[in-house]
């Protein structure tokens, strides 16, 4: 490897350069803030929304102009256009959870440097995943994001519950990351290669020879898939998420709810599409996954049904609309045929649209709270609209777009998994998937009831002050959402579709 | 150049309703009223620059009409995803019912001019936005943008009825909302499935295009669902009384006026060209459920206490009747060869449907603003509370009188023609049909004279009513153009006859639906 190739490998990866650099700079300058000045943290808030500002554009700029598209060390790390298209949502995401986590933070009493620092870190990890091409650097990088997201969980220190929910996340997820590694090593000793090019060639042999390796394959393809399954909280491995997400400071929840399983997607469409492509595979994972995703949208939605505590229904319905993309994935994979191409518009442009409305709404819940108060039931925001009508609004906008109500993204992302679905001719999968989002649209109305009721006409609601970024947050999602509802063309351009 | 006229009416709502969102209003006491003298410039607005529609619509004589095009095509999503565009066109059918809609809007807000005090923007915003779901749904040529707009209706509506309603509203509104969404949803599925069918969601396609007739009965009942739940037809008319009686004034104006109408439109935009076969199969299911929807809503307003209520019952029976009209079919002959009666839905019911429908939309609307009038004035709606009104207000008692008369069909009154026209369809085909929907009319008249004798005739016996205070000018000025076109309507029904000829010839010369009866 020579000098230019490696400025051109820099060149290609510099999102990841700089987010990295970016949180290692923070923690350097917090070591110099002596503790009683916290009101000069908020420069590490500045710091890395700028750095994340630069890097976005930069992706949209590699997406859009084919920068630095191709392979890097080695072919350990892939730029291509499915990549850069994750890697964006991943930054949009990013860019809102560090804007909301703001006030947030000082308001929990969480060291803000530190978190903003982790958040990078667990970025930088999540762009890698959506980039890597081999087994070690899939595997290495999903542990950055992993082992940052663990500290992220139990970041409200003194808050029983976070405790618990960093405790089980943890280990949980360290179980999960166990199997997924042995999943890696049979995969490795069925064909002796890490890269996944070299992996998916020998598995296509393997597969049309029936060895007994074929089967050491199929093994590893079951652990790696429950690995990613647990990540992405699809059933049967999704009951740590609504404990989890209560538990985590909010902000942290909006990250892993949608950072984590875009990431998380990402890398599952590569491994199941690149790898595991041999008809004798796919057919295997294709039918796992139906079943999966039939029961990831019967579970997530119904028991958003009793939920009374807003983020565990956000929870649950994370999970359902983990079940929506999973029948995106499997529509793709059975309308593929022989080509190598994969028709990814539909699981791309519902994770887009799923990002900014799901931060959308947990920076709208933020932003009902105060000091001391962090409002999280159907019971606690009741009429809040009286007290913050902007805020309500925008906040009944993420309800209905996740409920997939036209003139919202939501109504456009289910559409176009639903088209592609029954392209697919899977209408039983589709007719499965519209009847639980009708019984979506119940749960997400229960919580629009609750902050416009009003059990007495003349009662007063003191006015709700809300502080400048969660606004800016929900009002920029607000925004996205109305306008990709009625030009969804918008996010095809952005991503490139 | 043409002028799209058609987006610019469309747009011009919701402009106005994001303009009102981004303009920060001072703090002062006139705030409010600002408020909704903006929401009244734009919807006024809206209704001169469709006036040019109407008088141009099918008057190819005129020398304008090339500077207008009544059809726009842009592109909306990237075909290669999607086969859908930007679609939107008005015909013969759609044409009144955007008149009505621009008409009515301006109105309903300034009906609210005193009625609503609490949170006045908001209320301003749900209208336009409600508005330009309307347009929206009875322009879209396109089946995407058709759904689009149909649910951009819902939620406006939702909020009008729970925020600004009175005691039950939350449970009025969520009931709404359910029974709407459950059957756009179907019609949703039924949607995706055309789509496949076809491979185009526009409406020539779909149109032009054959569904096999097993298909159709599934993908009409979906449809049928939807709209008959929007209609509503009995028996899923139950959302209807609790929406109208917690809804505000402009909420049941426009409920009554416009949003029903959504549901007999698509009965008449859909049923024919896209399901022949079991619209011709079925036509006797949906006239019998229609005349169970004529009596049934009659005999309830009949027993109704509430005016509001009463008014509610009476927008199912009038809306059977609407209902009838499209589903009556009569003898044209018999088939070549054979001995079996050829039955063909019949042209005059069609229209007078069409008709109807407009009439009903003023009257009605007209009735629910005149009972938002005493509401405001009594806070009642119990007819108990009434008794000799005649003579405390003389000018309410003339506008009441004129407006029940023209609900109840008066000749020489908008009602008139429409159910005249109907009944006269109805009675060719079935004569027992006939003679079932005119006991309707009789009891129409029945229930409406008895709330009108009950409200004003009479001594004036309760002491707070004598102090009322008659119509102001703000009330009068509402009122009247919808008095007027009530008496238009009724003495010129040609002019308006005439908008649909065009449309509706070609809709009945393209398909000829004949049912064959064994």
């Amino acid at each position: 490897m020579n000098e230019t190739e490696v400025l051109k490998a820099l060149q290609a990866l510099l999102p990841i350069l700089i987010i990295s650099s970016i949180a290692l700079l923070i923690l350097i300058i917090e070591a110099f803030i002596p503790p009683e000045q916290d009101e000069n943290r908020t420069i590490s808030f500045f710091i890395s929304i700028g750095g994340m500002i630069i890097s976005l554009g930069y992706l949209i700029y590699q997406l859009t102009y084919d920068v630095g598209v191709g392979s890097y060390f080695g072919g350990s790390i892939k730029v291509d256009h499915f990549g850069l298209a994750f890697s964006i949502i991943i930054c949009i995401g990013t860019l809102m959870v560090i804007m909301a986590s703001h006030h947030y933070l000082i308001r929990i009493k969480s060291n803000l440097g530190e978190f903003n620092s982790l958040i990078l870190f667990a970025t930088a990890g999540m762009i890698m995943v959506t980039m890597s091409n081999d087994m070690m650097t899939f595997f290495i990088s999903f542990e950055i994001m992993s082992v940052a997201l663990f500290i992220l969980a139990g970041f409200q220190t003194k808050y029983l519950k976070s405790n618990e929910s960093a405790m089980k996340y943890f280990i949980l997820g360290s179980f999960s990351t166990a199997f997924m590694l042995l999943g890696i090593a049979f995969i490795y000793g069925a064909t002796g290669e890490l890269a996944f090019d070299q992996i998916a060639a020998v598995l296509d042999k393997i597969a049309a020879a029936k060895t007994d390796d074929y089967y050491l394959g199929l093994f590893g393809l079951a652990l790696v898939l429950g690995g990613f399954l647990f990540k992405l909280g699809a059933f049967p491995f999704h009951q740590w998420v609504p404990d989890v997400y209560e538990g985590a400071p909010t902000s942290v929840t909006a990250f892993m709810a949608t950072g984590v399983k875009t990431a998380a997607f990402a890398i599952t469409v590569r491994i199941l599409f690149v790898i595991f492509k041999a008809e004798d595979y796919s057919s295997n994972w294709v039918d796992v996954l139906m079943a999966v995703s039939v029961l990831t949208m019967v579970a997530g939605n119904f028991m958003a049904l009793v939920q009374t505590n807003i983020k565990r229904l956000l929870a649950y319905s994370g999970i359902a609309h983990t079940g929506y993309i999973l029948l995106a994935i499997i529509a793709a994979k059975v309308s593929q045929g022989k080509t190598d191409s994969i028709d990814t518009h539909a699981i791309l442009f519902y994770l887009l649209v799923y990002t900014i409305m799901t931060i959308g709404a947990f920076a709208a819940l933020i932003g009902t709270g105060k000091r001391g108060l962090d409002l999280e039931t159907l019971d606690d925001i009741k009429g809040f609209a009286y007290k913050n009508p902007l805020v309500a609004m925008t906040m009944a906008v993420f309800f209905f777009s996740l409920a997939g109500i036209p003139s919202t993204a939501g109504f456009m992302g289910k559409l176009f998994i639903f088209k592609a679905v029954i392209s697919a001719k899977l209408y039983t999968l589709a007719v499965i998937g519209i009847i639980t989002a009708i019984v979506s649209v119940y749960y997400y109305l229960r919580v629009v009831v609750s902050l416009y009721y009003i059990k007495d006409e003349t009662a007063t609601f003191p006015a709700h002050r809300t502080r400048w970024n969660y606004m800016l947050v929900a009002f920029v999602a607000f925004m996205l959402i109305i306008l990709l509802g009625f030009f969804p063309q918008l996010g095809f351009y952005l991503l490139r579709i | 150049m043409t002028f799209p006229i058609i987006s610019f009416i469309l747009f011009l709502p919701a402009l106005g309703a994001v303009a009102l969102m981004l303009i920060q209003f001072g703090d002062d006491k006139d705030k409010d009223k600002d408020i909704k003298a903006a929401g009244i410039f734009f919807s006024s607005l809206t209704f001169l620059a469709s006036i040019p529609l109407l008088i141009l619509f099918g008057d190819a004589s005129s020398s304008f009409i090339s500077n207008f095009s009544f059809e726009e095509q842009y592109y909306w999503i990237d075909p290669n995803i999607i086969k859908t565009s930007y679609h939107v066109k008005i015909d013969g059918i759609s044409i009144l019912l955007v008149i009505l809609t621009t008409f009515i809007t301006p109105i309903t807000i300034l009906a609210s001019w005193n009625s609503i005090k609490t949170r006045v923007k908001e209320f301003i915003v749900c209208i336009l936005l409600l508005e330009f779901g309307m347009i929206g749904a009875l322009t879209a040529w396109d089946f995407l943008l058709f759904y689009f707009f149909w649910e951009i209706m819902l939620i406006p509506m939702y909020f009008i009825i729970g925020i600004w309603g009175s005691e039950n509203k939350i449970y009025a509104a969520v009931k709404f909302f359910i029974y709407t969404m459950v059957g756009s949803l179907l019609m949703f599925i039924a949607l995706l499935w055309i789509y496949f069918e076809v491979g185009s969601f526009d409406f020539n396609a779909v149109f032009q295009h054959q569904i096999d007739p097993e298909t159709q009965v599934i993908l009409f009942a979906a449809f049928a669902l939807s709209f008959a739940i929007k209609v509503p037809i009995f028996p899923f008319h139950t959302w209807l009384p609790d929406a109208h009686v917690q809804a505000p004034t402009a909420g049941s104006v426009i409920l009554a006026g416009i949003l029903l109408k959504m549901g007999t439109y698509g009965f008449i935009r859909f049923a024919i060209p896209v399901f022949p076969h079991p619209t011709t199969q079925y036509a006797d299911v949906f006239s019998v459920l229609a005349l169970i929807g004529i009596i049934y809503g009659a005999m309830m307003a009949l027993a109704q206490t509430d005016i509001k209520k009463l008014i509610a019952y009476s927008s199912i029976s009038h809306l059977g009747f609407v209902m009838l009209g499209l589903f009556a079919f009569q003898a044209v002959g018999l088939a070549p060869g054979g001995t079996e009666q050829q039955y063909q839905i019949s042209y005059q019911a069609v229209q007078g449907a069409l008709y109807q429908m407009i009439a009903h939309g003023l009257s009605t609307g007209a009735l629910f603003l005149l009972v938002g009038m005493i509401y405001e004035r009594r806070h009642t709606k119990e007819m108990k509370a009434f008794g000799g009104l005649a003579k405390v207000m003389p000018i309410y008692a003339v506008m009441f009188m004129i407006t029940t008369l023209a609900s109840i069909g008066l000749p020489g009154l908008s009602g008139f023609v429409g159910e005249f026209l109907i009944l006269m369809g109805t009675f060719q085909g079935n004569r027992l049909y006939g003679v079932l929907a005119a006991t309707g009319v009789i009891l129409g008249a029945v229930y409406m004279l008895v709330l009108y004798q009950r409200v004003f005739f009479g001594e004036c016996t309760k002491a707070e009513n004598l102090s009322l205070k008659d119509l102001d000018a703000r009330e009068i000025i509402l009122l009247l153009p919808m008095v007027a076109l009530m008496i238009i309507m009724g003495v010129f029904p040609n002019y308006f006859l005439d908008k649909m000829t065009g449309t509706l010839d070609t809709l009945f010369d393209t398909i000829p639906h004949i049912r064959w009866t064994s």
